[in-house]
């Protein structure tokens, strides 16, 4: 909100410096945004905060001055000349909703000849962002910007029946606005009418048809306090924000009205002559009891920190109008000013004391409390370690918007309803992600199209679900997943998850890259990462949940029986129409039953050395090197301790229908070296074994 | 006469030293031929004494030969094994290391953690709780009522679930955590928030860290001194930092916080707007309305609280210019930290 330096100090004599003002005023709480040249005269544009409407007018920053510069107070009062006209023969007034609307004054001007203000009001206005329209408009507009209170000007041939109405709108009653707009009203939306219709919506908007024009000769002037809330509801049902409404709804002085209307009529005088009625019409919904407020000396020192002597903190308040009625040495009542709409309780005023004189005299401590949790959550420190495990793997850690696209999301979806933003920004952000993968997709798209051949990226997030709330969907309270019961049936849950995704376009051959983009690379990470987190996983093919995967190329990640995620190629097809060109692989892997540590347990070793025997043999092949090594493993072989594939080979030379595999088996025993006969034996006994099972024919 | 054929022996040993290609196979052969326990030199010289006079002294001479023969053979080989390890090509330094360790952890992870590591060492706990918050946790328990102005300082993310929306900062964390410990509390809370609000400085999403300290004798003293001794550790060199007054629903008195432009000194640049002060947010004292939601006795406890972007903190820290980087996902950025 901007204002001329120049206003301000026909109220308050404030430093010549603008340097020192505008620090003045951004320090003590209300920052001054933006100095403006404006012909040759200052501008300051404020940025009021939300609790300080008393501030936004030109007499309210004089009033803050006198505080933060410790300058003289301002004076306002205005002093229209009265005439012998009755104001009860021209109107009379009824408030049917005094909760609405408190106080309701108005004045009466008869005879005046509308027309431009003056070239100052003019000028004035337009440096504060308003445009000009004619006398009496600028006139309640000048005053709501020198004093602070919205006015409303009435052409009173307009004002059926000689008599305004303040009451609550009807059903389906509608208005046409000075805007122009048309709007349909709600009985929770307050009018001022007149005997047959409304004539304006109360502190957002006067009507089309009653408002003043240069062809108006008798006007009323209305000065009154409404409710905040329902002003503020209001503007939101009509969307409809007005200087007014911006001031209702954030409070306003109960005694504005007084001041701020005499002040108007005086200015109307003055430019379109006419003769104000005897009196005034003022009606209260009862007299306003002023706020007292006790504060504590020492209360002071124990939310700042900091002695501030007694005379200062007096003074202070004083220059501030508050009134400071007795006091003995540890205690002051104060009384509340009717502008401070924000100050109520006694920390209101420990906050006024201390911005006044002035944060920057705090002194720096350290607190001494003892927070017996202290330090991180179990479930945050295994994060940190997937992370550098992760990133120690060649992969970029990746960080996106938990909001994703809701034609994507499906396709990596199998459990949960979508979670829709009310009022997304977007179509392609308007869900709630149930899967980190879409969105790692996208990144894998757009870095790729920039020509990286070959990356990983990997994601530790949450993602978002809704349910139907049945037994089987109790949340479990131990998980790490945060969840809230909405409603009467649905259930709403976030639960962490990782996912890993590697890229490669066609097969890269770089002479220092570590290990291919490929599937048993990304098999490799997950034994890695489960390994390094002293778990172990295994994998069951699977048939995909949806046709986005590679039909044969997809798994369950399973630890101690439980499901712990999936991973496996994207399938190359689909990937063409999301315009990707390589291949991808993904895993997304459940968190939230594995962000526990468990420490190592130490078990006895051997101290004899191993001895290696490899292996090569020709096997069909539909024989899964799993299998294979499950058969060998359990068949209990006494001192065989490791099994190591070596080679996995498929050649014309030896059948389209076989491949070779060759493996090293280790043997050791605990209590001796083994001589050659016993691995012999062993060795033996696993070559039975494969030729039995798998028709395996021994290589070499 | 003995039936001992040393030739076929000697035969053996050389087929199988023939065969031996490495260190560990020559040490096999040594154990078979010429081992101390079970080596078949050792085994013939056990043999000795059921020979006659005679043929001891022949036999004793020729499984000596033998032996020596065995011995220069097998030395021989390790020798020749040694040679052809040694005999590497010569590493051309010029040719790439391979790739290990060429992964990065994000930028806003890597400050997150660095924040939270210096306040872990003050003794703070690291609170966390849900992104789908209720407007009670998110507004109302924070003071910020919703027919009230101070709602529209933050424009929110409305759920299809009725009632619920995405959280426009970590403070319903704190919230949580004062209904679940009460006082004293020393924590802060690091996490994602929400904000309909898409422009060249602001992202829809962002990352904020909040503090709160609460008990019986916490000033704003203490705020301020947190303050200035955790942006100290954070920037590693000497900063001062300066309250303005300001308006937060949920504290009072309310302050944002300015710190000395690291990147100038204070001497004035373009991160700074030439002020020499970088704004780096919100804190102030714990409205007491605030500790009547959660049920903590604002008379016998005062605390503090403050909030900073993580985001912020990171562009300030890397010299990043752009908001907008952080949430791309784009690998010329991310291999950068
Ligand atoms: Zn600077």
């Amino acid at each position: 909100m901007r204002f001329p330096l120049s206003w301000i100090r026909e109220f308050a004599p404030i430093p010549e410096d603008i340097n020192i003002v505008s620090k003045g005023f951004t320090f003590s709480g209300t920052e001054v945004e933006e100095i403006i040249d404006s012909e040759g005269e200052t501008v300051f544009d404020f940025n009021f905060t939300v609790n300080r409407p008393d501030l936004m007018s030109v007499y309210g920053l004089a009033r803050e001055s006198s505080a933060v510069f410790d300058i003289s107070s301002p004076k306002f009062s205005p002093n229209p000349r009265k005439s012998q006209l009755k104001i009860e023969e021209n109107i009379s007034i009824e408030v049917l909703d005094p909760d609405l609307c408190p106080r309701y004054r108005a004045l009466v001007i008869k005879g005046l000849k509308v027309g431009h203000s003056t070239s100052l009001i003019q000028k004035r206005l337009i440096q504060c962002g308003l445009r000009p329209i004619n006398a009496v408009v600028d006139a309640t507009n000048y005053v709501l910007l020198e004093y602070g209170h919205p006015l409303h000007a009435f052409d009173l041939k307009f004002i059926n029946g000689k008599k305004v109405i303040v009451r609550r709108a009807k059903d389906g009653e509608t208005i046409k606005l000075l805007d122009g707009s048309e709007k349909k009203l709600t009985e929770n939306i307050l009018v001022i009418a007149d005997e047959i219709r409304a004539l304006a919506v109360a502190g957002v908007m006067g009507g089309e048809e009653s408002g003043v024009s240069f062809l108006s000769r008798d006007i009323l002037l209305e000065g009154a306090v409404f409710n905040p809330v329902s002003i503020r509801r209001t503007s939101k049902t009509l969307n409809i924000h007005t200087d007014a409404s911006h001031r209702f709804e954030r409070g306003c002085d109960y005694e504005g009205p007084v001041k701020a209307l005499d002040r108007v009529a005086e200015l109307i005088l003055e430019m379109c002559g006419g003769q104000l009625c005897d009196s005034d019409i003022d009606i209260k919904a009862g007299n306003k009891k002023t706020e007292k407020v006790a504060l504590r000396i020492p209360r002071i020192k124990k939310v700042l920190g900091i002695d501030i002597p007694k005379d200062k903190i007096i003074n202070i308040l004083e220059k501030l109008a508050f009134k400071i009625e007795d006091f003995d040495s540890e205690n002051l009542t104060v009384t509340i000013p009717s502008f401070r709409v924000d100050v109520e309780r006694e920390i209101d005023l420990i906050e006024e004391i201390v911005r006044i004189y002035g944060l920057d005299k705090l002194p720096a401590r350290i607190p001494t409390v003892i927070d017996e949790e202290s330090g991180r959550s179990e479930s945050q420190i295994v994060e940190n370690k997937i992370r550098h495990f992760l990133s120690c793997r060649n992969l970029l850690e990746a960080i996106s918007f938990s909001m994703t696209d809701p034609a994507l999301d499906p396709l990596f979806s199998f459990k949960g309803e979508e979670i829709k933003l009310s009022n997304p920004l977007s179509e392609t952000n308007s869900i709630l992600r149930r899967s980190l993968i879409p969105n790692l997709l996208l990144a894998v798209k757009k870095n790729s199209s920039f020509g990286n051949r070959s990356f990983g990226f990997y994601e530790i997030g949450k993602v978002y679900f809704k349910y139907r709330k049945e037994k089987s969907t109790e949340p479990n309270k131990d998980s790490n997943n945060d969840y809230h019961i909405c409603e009467k049936d649905v259930i709403v849950t976030e639960e962490p998850r990782l996912a890993i995704i590697l890229y490669e376009e066609d097969t890269v051959k770089s002479f220092n890259q570590f290990y291919p983009r490929d599937i048993y690379s990304l098999k490799g990470i997950i034994e890695g990462l489960f390994e390094s987190l002293r778990k172990k996983c295994s994998f069951l093919e699977e048939r995909p949940y949806s046709e986005i995967f590679s039909q044969d190329n997809f798994a369950k990640i399973l630890c101690d029986d439980q499901e712990m995620g999936y991973f496996g190629y994207l399938e190359p097809q689909k990937l063409r129409s999301l315009e990707i060109k390589g291949m991808v692989c993904i895993a997304e892997i459940f968190l939230d039953r594995l962000l526990k540590r468990s420490d190592p347990s130490f078990k006895q070793f051997s101290r004899f050395p191993f001895s290696k025997r490899d292996l090569s043999i020709l096997v069909a092949n539909n024989v899964k090197w799993a299998s294979l090594e499950t058969t060998i493993k359990n068949a209990n072989v006494q001192n065989l301790k490791k099994i190591e594939l070596i080679e996995v080979y498929q050649d014309e030379n030896i059948g389209k229908e076989n491949k070779s595999l060759t493996f090293a088996l280790y043997f050791q025993s605990a209590q001796k070296t083994l001589s050659d006969s016993e691995i012999e034996n062993e060795v033996n006994q696993i070559i039975d074994l494969l030729k039995s099972n798998f028709n395996a024919v021994l290589r070499s | 006469m003995y039936n001992f054929d040393l030739e076929n022996i000697k035969r053996e040993f050389q087929i199988e030293l023939s065969k031996a290609s490495s260190e560990s196979d020559l040490f096999e052969l040594k154990g078979k031929f010429i081992g101390k326990k079970r080596g078949l030199i050792s085994e013939l010289l056990e043999k000795i004494p059921s020979l006659s006079q005679e043929e001891r002294k022949v036999f004793g001479k020729e499984v000596n030969l033998l032996k020596k023969f065995f011995e220069s053979e097998i030395s021989k080989s390790f020798d020749n094994i040694q040679k052809k390890k040694s005999s590497i090509p010569k590493m051309d330094l010029t040719l790439p290391g391979r790739n290990l360790f060429s992964g990065k952890i994000h930028p806003l992870s890597q400050v997150r953690e660095e924040i939270e590591d210096i306040f872990i060492s003050m003794g703070y706990t690291i609170a966390s709780g849900p992104e789908i918050e209720d407007p009670y946790h998110n507004f109302e328990a924070l003071n910020t009522p919703e027919d009230h102005p101070s709602r529209d300082i933050q424009d929110t993310f409305y759920l299809d679930v009725e009632n619920m929306l995405l959280r426009t900062q970590t403070s319903p964390v704190q919230i949580r955590s004062m209904e679940r410990k009460k006082a004293p509390i020393k924590l802060i809370a690091p996490g994602r928030v929400f904000r309909r609000d898409d422009d060249v400085s602001h992202s829809p999403m962002f990352f904020q860290v909040e503090g709160l300290v609460v008990d019986e004798s916490i000033t704003m003293a203490d705020l301020k001194g947190t303050l200035l001794s955790f942006y100290r550790k954070l920037f590693r060199r000497e900063v001062s930092i300066r309250f303005r007054a300001s308006y937060f629903p949920f504290t009072e008195p309310s302050a944002e916080t300015d710190l000395s432009c690291v990147i100038c000194g204070g001497s004035g640049c373009s991160v700074c707007k030439r002020t020499g002060w970088l704004e780096v947010g919100g804190c102030g004292m714990v409205d007491p309305k605030v500790f009547e939601f959660v049920g903590i006795d604002p008379e016998k406890y005062t605390g503090f609280a403050f909030g900073l972007g993580i985001d912020r903190i990171a562009m300030i820290k890397f010299g990043i210019d752009n908001i907008k980087y952080f949430l791309e996902n784009d690998i010329k950025f991310l291999e950068q930290f």
